[in-house]
């Protein structure tokens, strides 16, 4: 298999250089880029197996050129940005990215999200469907073989684990009160017990998700319960 | 020495001195005046035999004398029956033996009959002889009721037309053939009241000038003392301020009413008593006096304060009244909403009904009835039209209050009267939302100034976070080179955090944050923030203790909001903890909130207030040296207000107590 093309574009080149060796030293190859027209000129011209973008930069800013892409291309951009705000996260989102990484990320974090969208880009579409799958974005829990799989990796759980994610993603968005998981997958009526399943939550989450205080799959309700969110 | 002086001379206790010594002063005088009082006669007279008491022991003896039994008889108005020598011409001298003067002496003789009544005890023609002499004495008298010839000295009853009063001493001696001599002895002798006065007078008339000297220093003492307190009235020190006594406070020209009512009733009380020689009418008298001089003293010294305030006039019932009044009828006419044609069309409206309604009840009540009708018809519209407009204006000033600065008064429907505060009204309301807009729209410069910087230093911070990581993965040999690289690693962690903080802070404080409001149970939120931190907990051996709930508290604020209170307030009791402690969270209902407290045990002596805790940048360590950007509880008190909650602080020792109240979703619904 011949390795992935990512082209990394900011208006700073030290961040451009940094990421330039985590990912050769990952063994992607690297297209840099330090403005958006650059960024569209070379999807046109080379092989791109994914982006990652800055939004704030001087020209075409990195929201537009994401729309520029996705005019043609269905290629993962994951935008990178100053800007934390959840307003931000969710504009950038709706311009058709596919990640949203804030400033100044945790390196490692950025690699783990660029695996997880190469992987989701280059192998789930050719997934067959199968009965008995639960799926939402990368997140798949195939009940024959009791796996649950994240972008296509197999992640080890314990049966209660399997038995919460289960119950969620059997109800994929919906509000699961804290005694409501507990009497379904305990099968006991809840009473001054609930701090297990939030811990057990808590254990899920660190498997699943690349950074689990910002949660993609399993989500956080605060005063309410926890859900899994439907892509 | 010279301000000491002056100190004293401004003193309470020297003033009061003032006072007793004017007192003092007035006792004297008093004494004086009464001892003059009572020795007018003394006073008033060359000598003793000028004196008023001289004169009247004298006309009383010459009284007794005309008056006496033998003297009567030789007038003839009594008939001689007992006695047989009376009026025979004898020579002998009848000796009147009912006075018991030595010093008096009178002669009365019969013209016709030559019968002479005498009390000296002489015969006839001695005594005859003698009371031709009598003329030369320093008192004397000398009648003939024969020719009414008077001639006297030192004595009251007698004139120089040559005629003796009283009526009923001279009718006692008229139209008798009588000659009547009297004569008191220039040299006295002891043994009757002539004798006796003059000692008495001699007595007084040797005190006298000592009274005089006690009178006169008496004046000079108290007048000195008055001109002190005249000139120290009102003074604390030297060229101080005026400063009113308690008794200043009184009104000047109620205060003179009052004086003269004092001075009246002491006077009414002074009638009840004449000048005797007394003393405990005396004592009576000074007592009164005594009061009415500090009476007096004291009404005089406010007023000189009064003086030299320059609120004589001013500091008066009378101009106060007038002030007042001239204040009132300014507001009348002057005010907008109290015009003078309001006022005058009140009085109209009550002259015209009172005429109608008078007309109406006694001739025809047909037209002035309509008239009345129609005119009250009238008022009643007016009345309610200007009611209609104070309600539309309170109305407004409810919206202002309740937030609500667009809502427009309607102007058209006001009546009048109130045009011109309406008016008044609109300009505020435009003042009130310029000011708002100026608020926030600086409020928002800050925001977004601090925001931009936080983005401006993000950009670098990557770069830095980014290489260190790189530089990590070099694996140097050289352990100081780790050593530096770990410090740079974990300092720009901590400058991450800071700069989020300090955006999330600002935001948070400027309230530029969208709340999504939502039902919030603080029971599952408590246990939800706990599993986060169960691992956290576990590394620094804290054991959270969630207090049992037996029904869920839900509160109306913002779920992600609230995460962010307890991540704040949770990290904060990871760092600052006491190890192997224990963290309490309980959850209760308390009235209309819902309340969070969480308690922990510093590990830091806590030597800073509840109150310094909520500033920013201050952290429980004042060495700094753990990690934190102080701006937690800061943060945290800030999303709680945004939600329409609470946060408070309680530091007991060592015992940090955090307290978040939420209002409860049923009552904010």
């Amino acid at each position: 298999m011949s390795t992935y093309n990512i082209l990394v574009c900011d208006d700073d080149k030290e961040i451009v250089n940094a990421l330039e060796i985590y990912l050769k030293h990952d063994g992607y190859g690297v297209f840099k880029a330090y403005n958006g027209k650059e960024v569209l000129k070379m999807v046109e011209e080379s092989n791109i197996h994914l982006i990652i973008l800055d939004i704030m930069m001087p020209g075409l800013d990195g929201l537009m050129t994401t729309m520029k892409v996705r005019e043609t291309y269905n290629i993962p951009i994951i935008l990178l940005s100053a800007k934390s705000q959840d307003t931000d996260k969710i504009a950038g989102l709706n311009f058709g990215a596919d990640d949203y990484v804030t400033k100044p990320y945790n390196p490692l974090e950025l690699l783990a999200r660029v695996k997880s969208q190469l992987r989701r880009y280059t192998q789930l579409g050719s997934m067959e469907q199968k009965p008995g799958l639960l799926k939402t974005g990368g997140l798949v829990l195939d009940d024959e073989l009791k796996e649950i799989r994240v972008d296509g990796e197999i992640i080890k759980v314990t049966p209660t684990e399997y038995r919460i994610v289960k119950l969620l993603m059997e109800n994929l968005g919906r509000v699961f009160p804290i005694s409501d998981i507990y009497e379904r997958v305990w099968n006991e009526p809840s009473f001054s017990v609930e701090n297990t399943v939030a811990v057990h939550i808590r254990r899920i989450r660190e498997k699943l998700e690349i950074n689990p205080k910002d949660p993609k799959y399993l989500k956080v309700v605060w005063g309410v319960g926890y859900k899994i969110e439907k892509y | 020495m010279d301000t000491k002086s002056r100190n004293i001379k401004y003193s309470f206790l020297v003033k009061a001195f003032a006072v007793f010594l004017i007192w003092v002063s007035f006792a004297g005088m008093f004494a004086s005046v009464y001892f003059f009082g009572i020795n007018s006669d003394v006073l008033m007279s060359e000598n003793y035999f000028q004196s008023h008491a001289f004169i009247a022991e004298f006309n009383r003896c010459v009284e007794q004398a005309i008056s006496s039994a033998d003297v009567q008889k030789l007038t003839g108005y009594v008939s001689g029956t007992g006695t047989g020598n009376t009026g025979t011409g004898s020579t002998e001298a009848i000796a009147d033996s009912s006075s018991v003067t030595v010093n008096f002496k009178y002669v009365a003789r019969n013209i016709e009959t030559n019968a002479i009544v005498t009390n000296m005890e002489l015969d006839a023609d001695s005594a005859w002889k003698a009371a031709k002499e009598f003329p030369k004495n320093k008192s004397y008298l000398f009648y003939s009721a024969a020719d009414n010839k008077v001639a006297s000295k030192n004595f009251l009853y007698a004139d120089n037309d040559n005629t003796l009063y009283p009526d009923s001493l001279e009718s006692l001696l008229k139209n008798a053939q009588v000659e009547f001599f009297a004569a008191v002895d220039d040299q006295l002798k002891q043994g009757d009241s002539f004798y006796d006065i003059q000692q008495e007078y001699k007595g007084a008339q040797a005190q006298l000038p000592l009274f005089l000297v006690i009178a006169i220093a008496a004046f000079a003492l108290g007048l000195c003392s008055f001109i002190y307190l005249a000139s120290v009235a009102g003074r604390n020190e030297k060229n101080s301020e005026i400063m009113p006594a308690l008794i200043d406070w009184f009104y000047n020209d109620l205060h003179i009413v009052a004086v003269i009512l004092a001075a009246t009733l002491s006077l009414s009380l002074l009638q009840e008593i004449t000048l005797h020689d007394d003393l405990t009418e005396g004592i009576f008298l000074f007592a009164v006096l005594s009061i009415d001089l500090l009476i007096g003293l004291s009404f005089i010294l406010s007023m000189i304060r009064n003086i030299k305030r320059g609120t004589l006039f001013q500091h008066t019932m009378i101009y106060r009244l007038f002030k007042a009044a001239a204040r009132f009828l300014a507001q009348c006419f002057q005010a907008r909403t109290f015009r003078p044609a309001v006022l005058f069309l009140l009085l109209a409206y009550g002259g015209v009904n009172a005429i109608l309604f008078a007309i109406a009840t006694n001739g025809n009540p047909g037209f002035p009835l309509l008239l009345l009708v129609i005119i009250n018809l009238g008022a009643l519209y007016y009345v309610s039209k200007t009611l209609g407009s104070i309600s539309g204006i309170m109305r407004w000033v409810n919206e202002m209050t309740k937030g609500n600065l667009d809502y427009a008064l309607d102007t058209g429907a006001m009546s009048p009267a109130f045009h011109a505060f309406a008016k008044d009204i609109a300009g505020l309301q435009t003042g009130i939302k310029e000011a708002v807009a100026e608020a926030v729209k600086g409020e928002k410069l800050k925001t977004e100034l601090i925001s931009n910087v936080s983005h401006d230093l993000k950009t670098p911070l990557t770069s830095i976070i980014n290489y260190v990581d790189l530089l990590k993965k070099e694996n140097p040999e050289n352990d100081t080179v780790k050593e530096y690289i770990g410090i740079l690693e974990s300092k720009s962690a901590r400058l991450k955090q800071l700069v989020d903080d300090l955006l999330e802070a600002s935001k948070a404080a400027s309230g530029d944050m969208i709340v999504n409001y939502g039902r919030v149970d603080l029971c599952s939120l408590a246990q939800q923030s706990v599993a986060e931190y169960s691992e956290k907990a576990a590394e620094t051996g804290l054991d959270v203790r969630v207090k049992v709930c037996e029904n869920p508290v839900v509160v109306h604020g913002d779920g992600t909001l609230m995460w962010r209170i307890m991540d704040n307030l949770l990290s904060n009791a990871m760092k600052y903890s006491q190890k192997n402690s224990r963290v309490y969270i309980d959850i209760e209902r308390n009235g209309l909130s819902g309340v969070i407290t969480i308690k922990n045990v510093s590990e830091a002596a806590l030597d800073i207030s509840s109150d310094q805790f909520l500033e920013r940048f201050v952290r429980g360590d004042s060495s700094r040296s753990t990690e934190g950007s102080g701006l937690g509880l800061s943060i945290a008190k800030s999303l709680a207000e945004l939600q329409g909650g609470t946060l408070a602080l309680k530091v007991d020792g060592d015992l940090f107590k955090v307290i978040v109240t939420l209002p409860l979703e049923a009552i904010a619904q």
